[in-house]
């Protein structure tokens, strides 16, 4: 009996441990963006031209193989783009089978990884699990799409 | 099953609840040639309506996971809930050489140009002539940040109840053929996964 309350404990307790509390930019506040202020310190390129058959498109393998994104171009992203909520990107936004991923640094230390698709969508999913949406009609790259 | 909708496109009927957000309409909808079936991304009603701000998009209509109906925009005005039209003679095989030639490097900006010249159904139903209905629903895992990773929660039975209750009343009532009714990624570019087991 005390070995088997003292395991329903544990249970519990590990439950309890890895919980994470709700985020209300996920919830209640999915139509915000995040507040998050810090500029970028570095960027790196992990894959250009990456495809996926997730978002309903016409865009074929080969189609992304041509959306290469520069180092100047990711740098841009990031300095012009606006935020997002996930609302808009994750429902509102129009959305491309063509992405690029990679690294981020930012001045406050924070580190992350990015992807941005053709359609001008961007995301940062920080270390520490925070998501960041941004959208760019500013860009210049020619490898987006028009806005 | 006739819906009464006063003079405002607002549904008169105890199974909807008038939650209109005035900033999600936009223009004047003149004629309503389709349905478009949507997953709102949050987890909750409350969390959508809360998103219907100044200058939000939304749709007409929404089914909480209990089934419980919301109309959210007059049936008269449009809102922003398609985005840019996929070329639906694409997904019939009866795109013309030239035309099939031209979508392969045609942007999605020019080729809604492109669609908005022709008319239902050779088109696919857009913003200015269709009815929105958004099921709450999100797509997970949330702390994903690669798109492709995401997959759309299931609809629950009583959303899907709602939802063929709502679907053929409001066919019968405006006219729309059953034809016309999509899920949002057939339309537009889209999470694949969207709706994908809503039922009608």
């Amino acid at each position: 009996m005390v070995k088997c309350f003292a395991l329903s404990l544990l249970a519990a307790f590990s439950i309890a441990a890895v919980a994470t509390p709700t985020d209300p930019y996920e919830g209640e506040k999915y139509g915000e963006s995040r507040p998050y202020s810090s500029t970028v310190k570095s960027v790196d390129i992990t894959r250009n031209g990456l495809w996926t058959d997730h978002v309903s498109s016409d865009e074929t393998p080969e189609h992304c193989a041509g959306f290469i994104l520069r180092l100047a171009d990711v740098r841009e992203y990031f300095r012009v783009s606006r935020r997002a909520s996930l609302k808009e990107y994750g429902h509102d936004l129009d959305m491309s089978r063509c992405h690029a991923i990679g690294r981020i640094r930012f001045a406050n230390g924070d580190r992350g990884e990015w992807e941005i698709d053709r359609a001008r969508r961007g995301s940062v999913r920080l270390s520490d699990g925070r998501m960041l949406y941004f959208y760019c009609e500013a860009c210049q790259a020619k490898a987006f799409y028009e806005p | 099953m006739v819906l009464n909708i006063n003079a405002l496109g607002h549904v008169l009927d105890p199974r909807i609840k008038l939650s209109i957000r005035p900033h999600i309409e936009r223009g004047p909808m003149l004629h309503v040639q389709g349905i478009i079936v949507h997953q709102t991304g949050s987890p909750t009603a409350q969390s959508t309506l809360n998103g219907y701000g100044p200058r939000a998009n939304g749709a007409h209509l929404l089914i909480d996971k209990d089934g419980t109906i919301y109309q959210t925009a007059s049936l008269l005005k449009q809102t922003a809930h398609v985005g840019r039209l996929r070329a639906r003679c694409i997904a019939r095989s009866s795109c013309s050489p030239t035309e099939a030639r031209a979508f392969v490097n045609m942007s999605p900006s020019a080729r809604n140009r492109h669609e908005m010249t022709k008319q239902v159904p050779d088109r696919y139903p857009s913003n200015e002539d269709s009815i929105g209905i958004e099921l709450v629903g999100q797509a997970f895992p949330l702390s994903e940040s690669r798109s492709d990773k995401q997959t759309y929660e299931a609809v629950t039975s009583a959303q899907n109840a709602s939802l063929k209750w709502l679907v053929g009343a409001l066919a019968m009532q405006l006219g729309v053929p059953m034809t016309e009714i999509f899920r949002h990624p057939v339309v537009s570019q889209k999470n694949a996964t969207e709706a994908a087991t809503a039922a009608w």
